[in-house]
């Protein structure tokens, strides 16, 4: 009797190895093999990934004080809230105009000759502690490839770490694993004080650290980090890293040294939008 | 099995799963949304024929392993696809112990059959992460990853109840007793 050498207990065997190989062979092989597949089943899922993105914005939304005109409350309360509102509008203005300060600043150290944005929309992120990663609906075909910049408005989000033909997965800049150089100056519209350091991952996620800030250094809480690291590309630097949230003693040597923590102005895996910084030299 | 109705329900679940991802993703968690696509995996585990399992299961796997970024800064698949399959082994020895039409059990079953996936995923990244194949992948822990599964199978065991419903219902269009449709 002929039997067919490929059985379906065979066949399945033969697809176990193979997932097993494919499980323990280096990733520059695997990732350069999957890539395609992956961004090709992430563009058919893309309009759903896209409508998720819309409802969350609009079920999620920031939260914001109401002025409930409606309820049966006294006038004066309801005037209080109103100026309250008003307070926060003015306070908004105020940030506004600190942005303005802020970019300001940029403009002295930014480099954008020879470098195209292209913007995309987030599909879907994947943030842990040792991985954070959003994937951007746009890939080689604008140009994009592995290592190059992200940002959003003047902030600095990270690198494109993979790029299939219509998306890309961009790794975070708080995902570093070793130190950034980085410009701390406060966000003003004159000539600043400036500190150049080293920032490091923070204990918690999502914030660096600068360790052994020396007592008569210059820092305090609302200064910039400002990307000066000559590793990353001429079209990075400058760019906003984050901003000092905490200056404290340093744990270690309270009485010589300060530390500070510094945290993205934007929360990077809330991003709805990133702009990709293309060279076109 | 209605392999047709298989590829539908698999597009369907797998669009969902994506689009509620940022709806019900926990802010400060990393991220942490339902797997619905390990809920029909479980289910078509606990219903359809024992043959037609594997192969379900192997589909499933890599699709869940393609749809998301995994923790290693690269692509690698097998391990997840592995790990669907030995969910799919685990469910298949345990279904003959229980009502495998039950809601509950299939709660059960999600729960056992997403520990078999964080398992044999966790333990086929450990080489990579370790640097024992190629570069290490810095900042990856087996410990952290595990935590985050679990927790992460908790969020799906409470999602399997409004889908659990559905898919009990549709045993009829399945075909789980006749021949293979295609």
């Amino acid at each position: 009797m002929n039997r067919s050498p490929l059985t379906p207990r065979r066949l399945l065997t033969l697809v176990v190895v193979l997932l097993l190989i494919t499980s323990l062979l280096p990733l520059r092989y695997t990732s350069h093999w999957f890539d395609g597949p992956r961004h090709a089943l992430a563009t058919l899922l893309s309009p759903a990934s896209s409508l998720g993105r819309t409802l969350a914005d609009k079920l999620r939304p920031m939260p914001r004080e109401e002025v409930a005109w409606d309820r049966q409350e006294s006038f004066y309360e309801e005037y209080g809230r109103a100026i309250r509102q008003v307070r926060k509008l003015q306070d908004q203005l105020r940030a506004a105009h600190d942005q303005i300060a802020r970019y300001s600043q940029l403009r002295n150290h930014l480099d954008f000759e020879g470098v195209t944005f292209v913007d995309g929309r987030v599909r879907g992120a994947f943030t842990s502690r040792a991985r954070d990663v959003l994937t951007v609906g746009v890939g080689e075909n604008r140009g994009v490839q592995p290592g190059f910049v992200a940002a959003h408005a003047f902030n600095l989000v990270g690198r494109v770490e993979t790029a299939g033909q219509f998306s890309a997965d961009v790794r975070l800049i708080t995902a570093i694993t070793k130190p950034l150089q980085v410009r701390i100056t406060p966000p003003t519209t004159t000539t600043p004080r400036e500190l150049v350091t080293w920032i490091q991952p923070g204990e918690k996620p999502g914030q660096f650290v600068v360790e052994k800030i020396d007592l008569a250094q210059p820092i305090s809480r609302g200064d910039l980090a400002h990307l000066a690291d000559p590793t990353w590309p001429e079209e990075a630097q400058a760019l906003v890293v984050g901003q000092v949230t905490q200056v404290e003693k340093d744990p270690a040597d309270p009485t010589m040294f300060r530390r500070a923590i510094i945290e993205p102005i934007h929360p990077l895996p809330a991003l709805s939008r990133l702009t990709i910084l293309v060279p076109t030299e | 099995m209605n392999w047709l109705l298989f590829i539908l329900a698999t597009g369907l679940i797998l669009a969902i799963e994506v689009m509620l991802r940022p709806l019900l993703g926990l802010p400060g968690r990393g991220g942490i949304s339902p797997e619905l696509t390990l809920v029909l995996a479980t289910w078509l585990a606990l219903v359809a024929r024992s043959s037609a399992v594997p192969w379900a299961m192997l589909a499933l796997g890599l699709l869940a392993e393609l749809s998301s970024p995994g923790p290693l800064p690269g692509v690698v698949v097998g391990p997840v696809t592995l790990g669907y399959l030995a969910a799919g082994y685990v469910v298949l020895q345990l279904r003959v112990l229980v009502f495998r039409e039950s809601l509950i059990t299939l709660i059960a079953m999600v729960f056992a059959a997403g520990l078999a996936v964080q398992l044999v995923s966790v333990a086929l990244l450990i080489p990579h992460a370790r640097g024992w194949v190629g570069e290490a992948g810095a900042g990856w822990s087996a410990s952290g990853q595990l935590t985050r599964g679990f927790l992460e199978l908790l969020y799906t065991a409470a999602a399997t109840l409004p889908l659990g419903l559905i898919l009990v219902r549709t045993i009829p269009l399945w075909h789980f007793a006749g021949k293979s449709r295609m």
